[in-house]
């Protein structure tokens, strides 16, 4: 049973801004979900309808097993923490946390237990006497949490929680939300535009463009299988390699992909894998290689088969490499992929950086001419009309 | 190294100067209060000597026992602390619900309203004088608090929402947002959770109401001329007689008449300042 169910949710703003189109997700129990996007893809204010900040245009919300689109917000049985937390300033960190029950009419007992229990699962029972301005960033947003999980909701919003937070606190409280979420067990809606996040946190990651539904799955199916180049340039870091190709060959057998002036294989395993490539026999695909995906080809090879480019900058990382390189590929970025009319025609293609992942030993200088070998088999192929990744 | 030092030198001369301009200030703003502190503590034979003594030699209280016992300077400072208090409280819960609203809700010509209001302010109240004077007389609200609590009122709300609008947008909305989840109603939201972080405006408000019902003489002196409803400022002007002018006792009853506005200043000022500058940076 879902405790958040999604049914072609849309908001569209008085200005005939779609905001969300059609949204269609469930949130099972104590899952984890999160939504992902670009800033502006409305992930948030996916997110405010279900807490019921804003109205629902059209479609249907089901909190368990009510629809729930004209409930007041506080009838929803949902708790939300916001990106700037929005702690009562002028209140301790006690009253912050206790204020809805207050408000509930609990007594007085039976809430300070609530309150003393939050403030223990949080590690807050040192503070709970000092006013927000008074607390670390990391302790704000603690408090935010506790605030949220004092009332026992049945489930969590929660807008963007980390991202007010340092790097390296961010790391940890991202571990931190994601033990409370599974010690409590509540179904929860996490929204957060850093793909790292979303990967790390979530039972299942939805991923949102201007308003519509990309792909929901785990985070692995969707770093696997991303259903569109959006997909594919979002989920992982650095980004997957985009270049529109010329497949040649498919009837054949021996499928082979131009990428400007190099040919690379597609072997017969990737061929069996996307039978229906042969639709594009001749024809323009958008090729996706990972970075992880490309390795350095060694020197003495005969440059066949090979995706050839030159060195523009390397990132050392300790365990390993960042090549940026070079190629005569036109590039393709997924920010603009798709949808925009000028890149069907492939007027903006051009030549971009694109990114190999590789070891710390390879000796590499900016400047040097490189050659990559291929896992033909982990390239990813997209119809360049839709956009669509080319599968069955 | 040189450059830089003579460059800070010249920084420092640039200070000094800002610190004696405001010297100069202080000194010319201070200087009559200073006059009319140590004259009402003069005898009304020094106070007329010339040429005139820097201070008061022998320090006396003869002023102000004359300003209070012979012309009953008490009763005009009940009657401003009453009018004055009564109006900025009237302001106050006025000015709070409907600065909120023009901050927070969304409503059809709220532009026009805040220009109207803001033209009220600067309306000279001269102009209202007359024909007020006559609605008064009609009612029967000559020489009456209700006579000076209400145009009061009227006069400073105008100025007191703005101020209370400023900050009420300076609050981020998020924290009505987090009441209504929590579960509080709006006027509870605005009660427990939007009046608190709201304070140094609603001071600010208040001070500067109070401040002009207090110092208000136009009104007052047109609406309130009988000795029992006389505030400060008319029972000062109308001290004395024809033939007489006690500038002794003048001075004695200003000095008790700035007195609680210069205390009212001096605990809140803080809070003041704060509510002055807040939409300022906070947008």
């Amino acid at each position: 049973m879902a405790t958040v169910k999604l049914e072609q949710v849309t908001k569209i703003y008085p200005n005939g801004t779609k905001a969300v189109d059609g949204l269609n997700l469930e949130v099972g129990e104590g899952e984890l979900m999160v939504l992902v996007g670009p800033s502006g893809c409305g992930k948030t204010t996916a997110l405010r309808m279900v807490a019921g900040l804003e109205d629902i245009s059209d479609g249907s919300l089901y909190i368990g097993q009510k629809r729930v689109n004209d409930m007041s917000p506080k009838d929803r049985d949902i708790a939300m923490v916001f990106q700037s937390y929005a702690l009562y300033p002028h209140m301790t960190v006690a009253e912050n946390i206790g204020f809805a029950l207050k408000l509930r009419k609990t007594p007085k007992a039976e809430a300070s237990a609530k309150i003393d229990q939050a403030a223990k699962i949080l590690g807050l029972s040192e503070v709970l006497d000092r006013k927000p301005g008074q607390l670390s960033g990391g302790q704000r947003q603690r408090v935010a949490m506790g605030r949220a999980i004092v009332r026992e909701p049945s489930v969590f919003l929660m807008d963007e929680p980390l991202s007010n937070l340092d790097a390296k606190l961010r790391v940890q409280m991202r571990a931190e939300v994601s033990k409370v979420q599974r010690t409590l067990g509540v179904a929860t809606l996490y929204v957060t535009h850093d793909q790292v996040e979303a990967m790390t946190m979530g039972d299942r990651v939805a991923v949102l463009r201007g308003g519509v539904l990309q792909q929901c799955d785990t985070p692995q199916t969707l770093y696997d299988r991303p259903a569109n180049v959006f997909v594919a340039g979002f989920i992982g870091s650095p980004a997957m390699n985009l270049w529109r190709g010329v497949l040649e060959g498919a009837s054949t057998g021996a499928a082979t992909v131009d990428l400007g002036s190099c040919r690379l294989d597609v072997g017969d395993a990737a061929m069996a894998a996307h039978p229906e490539l042969s639709r594009f026999e001749g024809a323009e695909v958008i090729v996706g290689i990972r970075p992880e995906h490309l390795s350095v080809a060694p020197p003495s090879s005969d440059g066949g088969g090979e995706l050839r480019g030159r060195v523009e900058l390397v990132e050392a990382l300790g365990s390993e490499l960042m090549v940026h390189f070079s190629t005569d590929a036109r590039h393709v970025k997924a920010e603009d992929a798709a949808d925009d009319p000028a890149m069907r025609t492939g007027e903006v293609a051009t030549a971009g950086i694109s990114v190999a992942r590789v070891g710390p030993r390879v000796d590499v200088k900016p400047g040097d001419p490189i050659a990559f070998e291929v896992e033909s088999d982990m390239m990813h192929f997209f119809d360049p009309a839709t956009g669509g990744a080319i599968r069955q | 190294m040189s450059g830089r030092l003579a460059k800070r030198r010249g920084w420092r001369r640039v200070v000094n100067g800002v610190n004696l301009a405001s010297l100069l200030v202080a000194v010319f703003v201070s200087a009559p209060l200073y006059w009319l502190v140590s004259a009402s503590l003069k005898s009304p034979v020094e106070i007329g000597a010339t040429p005139p003594t820097a201070y008061p030699h022998p320090v006396t209280l003869t002023n102000f026992r004359q300003a209070f016992l012979h012309y009953g300077f008490g009763r005009y400072l009940l009657n401003s602390v009453v009018v004055s208090l009564a109006s900025t409280v009237l302001v106050l819960a006025l000015g709070i619900l409907a600065g909120y609203a023009l901050g927070r809700f969304p409503m059809r010509g709220k532009l026009p309203v805040l220009m109207g209001l803001l033209m009220i302010s600067v309306f000279p109240a001269i102009a209202v004088i007359s024909p007020l004077y006559l609605i008064m007389r009609e009612i029967g609200w000559l020489n009456s608090y209700q006579a000076l609590i209400l145009p009061y009122t009227a006069f400073n709300l105008p100025f007191a929402i703005w101020i209370l609008r400023n900050y009420f947008i300076g609050i981020p909305p998020e924290m009505e947002e987090v009441g209504r989840l929590d579960g509080a109603s709006p006027l509870r939201t605005l009660w427990s959770i939007i009046l608190p972080q709201a304070r140094p405006g609603i001071f600010t408000a208040a001070v500067f109401t109070f401040t002009a019902c207090w110092t208000e003489f136009l009104m007052a002196v047109s609406f309130n001329s009988a000795n029992g409803y006389r505030t400060i400022a008319v029972g000062i002007a109308l001290f004395g007689s024809a033939f007489v002018v006690p500038y002794g006792t003048i001075f004695a009853a200003s000095v008790a008449a700035v007195l609680p506005i210069a205390i009212l200043v001096l605990v809140f000022r803080r809070s003041v300042v704060s509510g002055l500058t807040a939409g300022a940076v906070k947008g």
